[in-house]
């Protein structure tokens, strides 16, 4: 929200209508959650009414033993080859804001 | 003379790549150097509620004093009981009720920094809310999180929260003295632990009986030494 705020201020925005948002499978962060808590938490404000588009980036993780990338099993998340090694997340993690739109305030001589 | 109109159909889309959680990652930084000027080493307890969490920090406070000079923040929405139960011991506690909130966040712990003697401390532990989801989300600052399950639990709670038990770097395992009670399958939790988090080192504890509170300890004292 407060992101929201200082980008519709910034541009000039009546309103904002719709936001684009990446939330990593892997963020702990619940998609259906985060609707109904927007729905709540813009109310009253500049973003009232507007939809949050969201999308969920897959969990890939990388294998720093067999050095592949592999998709994330959310209930494993060893490397298929090796199992044991050490690995690192490359994507799923991500909770990052990235576009909002909306109605610009003209100005006109 | 300028005359504002307002045209609805004029859309403007302002692209971002903004972290949502940076606002609480800058603070988050700020608390680590504070914490590192003034060498606290700083530990995040996380887990469900009723896993003995509390028990099990009374029982190393008790455990520590004399070794470690110990301080804590206690997060829970509501009432200071579990500070209550701490400041028994005579170590330094900071209550933070979050209210409707269900983790800490940086800025909140922030604020209790600010009311702890961070000079006479070497060991500082801050027990989240009772919660294996958004805890895990949120940076405070801290060196360390752990992990806190107790066997009365199921045992997949490390596939359901993978998260939390991905990023802690230990796992304290509690109320082992009841293991001959249930039909817990600790091996089995160990190995699910471990798809999570391959290595995570475990550590068996029961503050009733106090078994393995020595392990937990010594943990710790090395972190700190």
């Amino acid at each position: 929200m407060q992101i929201t705020r200082q980008v519709a201020e910034q541009n000039n925005m009546i309103k904002v209508t719709s936001l684009l948002v990446e939330i990593g499978q892997f963020s702990g962060v619940e998609p259906h959650a985060l609707e109904f808590a927007w729905e709540f938490v813009s109310k009253g404000t500049v973003a009232e009414g507007s939809t949050l588009e969201i999308e969920r980036p897959p969990l890939v993780l990388f294998c720093t033993h067999c050095l592949i990338e592999y998709p994330g099993d959310m209930e494993d998340l060893r490397c298929p080859n090796c199992k044991d090694e050490v690995f690192e997340i490359r994507k799923g993690r991500e909770m990052l804001v990235r576009s909002i739109s909306g109605d610009k305030k003209t100005e006109k001589e | 003379m300028t005359e504002q109109k307002i045209i609805p159909s004029e859309v403007k889309v302002v692209r971002l790549e903004e972290e949502i959680l940076a606002a609480n990652d800058v603070v988050a930084a700020e608390n680590r150097e504070l914490l590192r000027q003034k060498s606290v080493y700083t530990i995040n307890l996380i887990s469900s509620p009723g896993s003995g969490k509390t028990t099990l920090l009374v029982e190393t406070l008790k455990a520590l004093r004399g070794k470690l000079r110990c301080a804590v923040i206690e997060g829970d929405q509501q009432t200071s009981n579990d500070a209550d139960r701490i400041a028994q011991t005579g170590v330094p506690v900071v209550q933070i009720n979050t209210i409707g909130n269900c983790h800490l966040d940086a800025p909140l712990v922030q604020k209790a920094l600010a009311q702890l003697p961070l000079d006479e401390i070497d060991l500082l532990f801050i027990e989240n809310v009772g919660n294996l989801v958004c805890p895990a989300g949120y940076d405070l600052g801290e060196q360390e999180k752990v992990v806190v399950m107790s066997v009365t639990e199921g045992e997949d709670k490390p596939i359901k929260y993978p998260l939390a038990f991905h990023l802690a770097t230990v796992m304290v395992l509690t109320k082992v003295d009841l293991l001959p009670y249930l039909k817990f399958d600790k091996d089995l939790c160990i190995e699910m632990a471990h798809r999570i988090h391959p290595g995570l080192p475990v550590i068996e504890t029961s503050s009733y009986t106090k078994e393995g509170l020595a392990d937990w300890v010594d943990w710790l004292l090395k972190k700190c030494a």
